[in-house]
């Protein structure tokens, strides 16, 4: 690796990549780094058990602190826009103007952030999936809702004619047909003179006299320093949060690692007589809004999409083990998963143990309460939409042939961490804000205290955002990139 | 440092359980070669995750199948017995104990259910 840049990117997926993306096309001398491997689509084999450990942290086994919450995130060029299945939302309007308003951040406002926006997904190529893309799962979700009328809306994706609707998004595309990260932006960042380097792994931030000199990697079994004048951390509300925790930056008032959402989830699903074969296709192109309100402290704060995963990602899902599993996925192919989110108030902290990070969160009662009503209401859908059993992971299994057993799910069951939760979205672990009392960056993305160290990806909302968090990543790594360069 | 093959030995025992079915079509771990799987898995994971996942094997081997007082440890026990032991963590009051049952079922599946050979059982047509 050379010495001497204008700015060092630590984390190469989603907000990584689009900052050094601008600051390469800035004219600025880029370094970019990934802890991960260098993907690329020959390498996606569609294969769980290749797939899942090359590029999901931990083996895709990484959990919060009392093990009661599955958080997946990505690792490897691309960050999880290469497992991801190319969900494209912006962030909804009422949570924008709580940020303007209420928290008094006026540049993350609804107008401010419109042309990131814009140019973002003209960038990626974002568009509303077409009709032909729709798969069984989807447009037996679409139907149902019409029938409950319920509300409910098609959703925009960046993948473009490469897409083959082979199913393998979250194992990686095998027809490059993602118009992510990896194949838009890396790229452009290494014809625009960056350079990209795969496998280091950043162990902290090297600063002094409140302004950052460069950071302290390990590449290739040796510690490495590498010095720039700018640094950006991008590995994550994760990996953002625990490199700065390893850098003994300013942090009077412990803002770093503080605010974690996890975007909680609860799978539902249900068992047809015929095959739905949600794998197969587009994975997620309808959604039901019904319930989903982004004001602070509204009545429901739930979103609910279908979702897919492969043969032993499923089983993994499936309740129960021995013969009652082995039975269950019998009917894999005939199932029909719906996933229950929750914009989350509850909020978490990632700490540190022996310079590892540890994801501190536990659900409040409010939405202890949203997981219990999203669920009945996912369960009503499947029963609606022809299952003839639903089911959720729990220990032991919630199933039944009527609405029975989910009309009698309690809050409290999803507290007790007995139903089995997920996690694809954790944020806000380096929440953007007016002042280090309540934040630990300003709004330029520039950590409180240390100049010239920014962070630039899923950390820096300060709530959660009730939806998926990719296009708002790229958005807002875009115009925290602009300003540093 | 626990070697691979120490973990494998004690994986093994488990995952026979926990993929354990009733009807003869499944195929078995060897016919899956779910050692081999589960060996490059083990050999990716950090040293963190290896010595969680060793001290986990430990406490299922030795500890748990203690609640009833005696011995014989987990591995020696009959189908009946070991079944009633991850039962008892699975169900468990303790949090971690659920969770940590949950990623150990998961490491299992995983070495198991990307096996081509049990795909046309659950009527899954495989990477075309």
């Amino acid at each position: 690796m050379t010495q001497h840049h204008d700015v060092i990117v630590c984390g190469a997926g989603a907000g990584g990549s689009m900052a050094a993306y601008v600051a390469a096309k800035a004219g600025m001398k880029v370094l970019l780094l990934e802890e991960g491997a260098a993907h690329s689509t020959e390498r996606f084999t569609m294969r769980e058990e290749q797939m899942i450990p090359a590029l999901y942290q931990q083996l895709g086994g990484q959990r919060t602190r009392d093990l009661g919450i599955l958080v997946l995130s990505g690792r490897g060029l691309g960050g999880s826009t290469a497992h991801n299945t190319n969900l494209c939302k912006r962030i909804a309007a009422p949570i924008l103007e709580h940020w303007a308003g209420e928290l008094g951040l006026s540049e993350l406002g609804t107008e401010a952030l419109a042309p990131y926006f814009d140019k973002t997904e003209a960038l990626l190529g974002v568009r509303t999936i077409r009709d032909d893309q729709v798969n069984r799962q989807n447009q037996r979700l679409g139907e149902t809702l019409e029938k409950l009328s319920l509300k409910y809306a098609r959703l925009a994706h960046n993948r473009d004619e490469r897409c083959q609707g082979s199913g393998y998004c979250d194992l990686g595309c095998p027809n490059n047909g993602k118009l992510n990260a990896l194949r838009v932006l890396i790229p452009e960042v290494i014809k625009s003179g960056g350079e990209v380097r795969a496998g280091v792994d950043v162990r902290c931030v090297l600063h002094r006299g409140g302004a950052v000199v460069g950071v302290e990697v390990v590449f290739g079994g040796e510690r490495q320093v590498l010095r720039a004048p700018k640094v950006v951390l991008a590995g994550g509300a994760v990996g953002s949060a625990a490199m700065a925790l390893r850098s003994a930056l300013p942090d009077r008032y412990r803002q770093l690692g503080r605010g974690l959402h996890l975007h909680p989830a609860a799978l539902v699903a249900g068992v047809f007589d015929e095959r739905i074969e949600g794998y197969k296709g587009v994975p997620q192109s309808v959604e039901c809004s019904e319930w989903m309100d982004y004001r602070p402290g509204a009545k429901h704060r739930v979103w609910i999409v279908p979702v897919a995963a492969h043969p032993a990602s499923t089983a993994a899902l499936m309740p129960g083990f021995g013969p009652s599993l082995m039975r269950d996925m019998r009917d894999y192919a005939r199932l029909m998963t719906l996933i229950v989110m929750v914009h989350d108030e509850s909020e978490g902290r990632v700490k540190l143990k022996h310079g590892a990070p540890v994801l501190d969160y536990r659900l409040d009662a409010g939405d202890q309460a949203q997981l219990a009503f999203g669920a009945k209401q996912a369960a009503r859908i499947l029963f609606e939409a022809g299952a003839k059993e639903v089911v959720m992971p729990a220990a032991p299994a919630i199933r039944g042939a009527t609405m029975q057993n989910f009309d009698a799910l309690t809050p409290a069951r999803f507290g007790a961490s007995d139903i089995k939760l997920n996690s694809v979205h954790p944020l806000s672990t380096m929440r953007m804000g007016l002042s280090p009392e309540h934040s630990a960056i300003g709004t330029d993305g520039q950590v409180h205290g240390v100049r010239g160290l920014y962070v630039a990806d899923g950390s820096v909302f300060p709530t959660s955002l009730g939806g998926p968090p990719q296009i708002g990543i790229y958005a807002m790594a875009m115009k925290i990139a602009a300003a540093l360069s | 440092m626990v070697t691979t093959p120490d973990m494998l030995a004690r994986l093994s025992p488990i995952a026979r359980v926990l993929l354990r079915s009733e009807a003869d079509a499944w195929p078995s771990l060897e016919q899956v070669n779910w050692q081999a799987t589960m060996g490059v898995l083990l050999e990716q994971m950090s040293e963190r995750q290896r010595a969680d996942l060793n001290k986990l094997l430990w406490l299922i081997e030795w500890v748990l199948p203690l609640r009833g007082g005696v011995l014989p440890p987990f591995s020696r026990r009959d189908v009946a017995k070991q079944t009633r032991v991850l039962e008892a963590m699975m169900l468990s009051s303790v949090p971690q104990l659920r969770g940590a049952f949950d990623s150990l079922k998961a490491l299992c599946c995983l070495a198991y259910f990307s096996h081509s050979s049990t795909w046309p059982l659950i009527g899954y047509e495989g990477p075309r």
